[in-house]
């Protein structure tokens, strides 16, 4: 995972698969990068390099997704494959935030 | 075709298993599911995290047995766990009661969205797939 702050958006691109095996330990960790950095407005999830994500990792996208909203922060999560862009609609994740490919 | 994995109860297995699995398939079945075998892989996965941290409570010396099998266009995963199994009806009601950006009980009610229809027998997790119908 590689964390960035550029025109005010906080960036955490994903470049690795989100499974149970990676996910461990990463939301407090990107948790407390997001309470820690002050200078952004919004948190964009790069997902471009992701081939693989199960239901821990979507829990791990939907956790940053309420840190968010308590910081007053927007919310995005863009590069999705078809694929999992897919899986976020059959789980109706899109009408919680905004899903990009 | 029928294919069986062992493994330790712990993620990293669960890695390990479905790189085994999708290794052992036949290019050509793969070729004729390509879309499907995404579906598969995710169901699976979520299935054997399921018997690694509800079934066997994440004590990596209990076992995970997968069975994969196909006949015909009739796709079967199996999962067994050393736990106490569960209610899939209890599980599945879970999901209704919550909400969309709700953190977990998400894996089960993934796997029956997918079109796979879940049979759970004690310790032993049945999912079957009519792959005509992906």
């Amino acid at each position: 995972m590689i964390a960035n702050i550029k025109d005010s958006k906080l960036e955490f691109k994903l470049v690795q698969d989100v499974t149970a095996s990676w996910v461990q330990g990463k939301l407090e960790q990107m948790r407390r990068m997001m309470k820690e950095e002050k200078s952004y407005q919004e948190v964009v999830i790069d997902m471009e390099d992701v081939e693989v994500i199960d239901s821990i990792g979507i829990s791990l996208i939907i956790g940053l997704y309420k840190s968010s909203c308590k910081l007053s922060k927007d919310f995005k999560v863009v590069g999705l494959n078809g694929r999992i862009k897919s899986l976020f609609e059959m789980m109706r994740l899109d009408q919680v935030f905004s899903v990009e490919r | 075709m029928k294919l069986q994995f062992v493994g330790y109860s712990c993620f990293d297995e669960v890695n390990r298993i479905i790189d085994e699995l999708m290794s052992s398939i036949p290019q050509d079945i793969k070729r004729k599911y390509e879309d499907a075998f995404f579906c598969i892989v995710v169901a699976l996965r979520e299935l054997l995290n399921n018997a690694v941290e509800h079934g066997n409570k994440m004590d990596a010396e209990k076992k995970i047995i997968c069975e994969f099998s196909l006949e015909g266009n009739i796709l079967s995963l199996v999962v067994i766990d050393q736990g106490q199994g569960f209610h899939i009806t209890e599980v599945l009601d879970k999901v209704v009661q919550t909400c969309h950006d709700r953190e977990r009980f998400r894996g089960i009610s993934m796997v029956t969205s997918l079109g796979f229809f879940i049979e759970v027998v004690g310790n032993q997790v049945i999912a079957k797939l009519d792959m005509t119908k992906l």
